[in-house]
């Protein structure tokens, strides 16, 4: 199984080209292409009408490449908890 | 016929009963319910396509009408998020819709990205196709605010958070106002099986044309009376 692996901000992002077997038991993937695994998570993702990338928690950003699909969501995710937290300080 | 508001326009009485009727499709499975169509429907054509405008007015049609169970006088009222950008906003105080996000656990994040602005809207508003109009209006001013929202709102169940129904009535009023400025300017299919008579997913009576003028759907927009 080939995996393209990158390490971004302290988290790993992977995407394992699934066995054929292995699409087949998932039953239930979207789309044919690989896994995307972030810190050892899965991660459901699908494709527009015109193929570009999005992942099923956030999907209002749309990439034509998956791995870059993928760091924006890191960021996302960071800027999100940087954002609860300011707003937790304030409201104490 | 019903018209459509601004939320700032809602009297205390209407805001009251909006803010009930939602506790109310929540308790009896309907906001879940739209979730999943949203979700399950979300790579199928109702993004990034043709549809996008059609499908999203059906959904918000039908939502209304399950807040209607509750009261007969709720309609859903419009977010115009080039104009109300302050997580600081009356939209999200206790009176409205800031106690949702703990009580339905969306994980709102306010503040991620920027919002559209006017001059955008008014760019939009002037393309002279609807092939030129509907990916500009999705993809520069529909996107920013989900993602701005964050959490629930931010994913593809975002129909889950009930600022989504306000969102999409500001697109639909973007829509229903272009329309109007465009009379004659056809609906042009972006692929085979999302033309103006090809079913909408989900629901395979309805199609594009019924739904091209909002008013015959038995609502209008406060900017129309």
């Amino acid at each position: 199984m080939e995996v393209l692996r990158k390490e971004h901000r302290g988290h790993v992002v992977e995407l394992r080209e699934a066995e054929p077997a292995a699409m087949s038991k998932q039953g239930a993937a979207r789309a044919v292409g690989p896994e995307l695994v972030i810190d050892g998570q899965p991660i459901k993702w699908g494709r527009l009408p015109d193929g570009r990338y999005f992942l099923d928690e956030y999907a209002y950003d749309w990439r034509e490449n998956l791995m870059d699909l993928a760091v924006s969501f890191i960021d996302y995710q960071t800027r999100s908890a940087e954002r609860r937290q300011q707003r937790e300080r304030k409201s104490r | 016929m019903a018209t459509r508001k601004n939320w700032r326009s809602l009297t205390s009485i209407e805001r009251d009963r909006l803010v009930a009727g939602l506790h109310h499709v929540k308790s009896n499975g309907i906001v879940d319910q739209f979730a999943r169509i949203h979700s399950a429907h979300f790579s199928h054509g109702i993004h990034r396509s043709s549809h996008f405008l059609p499908w999203h007015r059906e959904f918000v049609l039908r939502f209304e009408r399950e807040l209607q169970t509750h009261h007969a006088e709720i309609t859903v009222p419009y977010w115009d998020s080039s104009v109300d950008q302050s997580d600081s906003d009356p939209l999200w105080a206790p009176e409205l819709l800031g106690p949702f996000d703990a009580a339905w656990n969306l994980r709102r994040v306010l503040g991620d990205v920027t919002l559209p602005t006017p001059s955008q809207v008014q760019t939009n508003q002037d393309k002279t196709t609807y092939e030129a109009f509907w990916p500009e209006l999705e993809s520069v001013i529909h996107n920013p605010p989900h993602r701005w929202v964050g959490g629930v709102m931010a994913s593809a169940a975002s129909p889950g958070d009930p600022v989504f129904f306000l969102h999409h009535c500001w697109i639909d009023l973007l829509w229903a106002k272009w329309q109007l400025t465009h009379p004659d300017v056809p609906f042009v299919a972006s692929g085979p099986g999302l033309g103006v008579t090809d079913p909408l997913m989900e629901w395979p009576d309805r199609t594009p044309e019924d739904v091209l003028d909002h008013r015959q759907l038995g609502y209008d927009y406060d900017f129309e009376v």
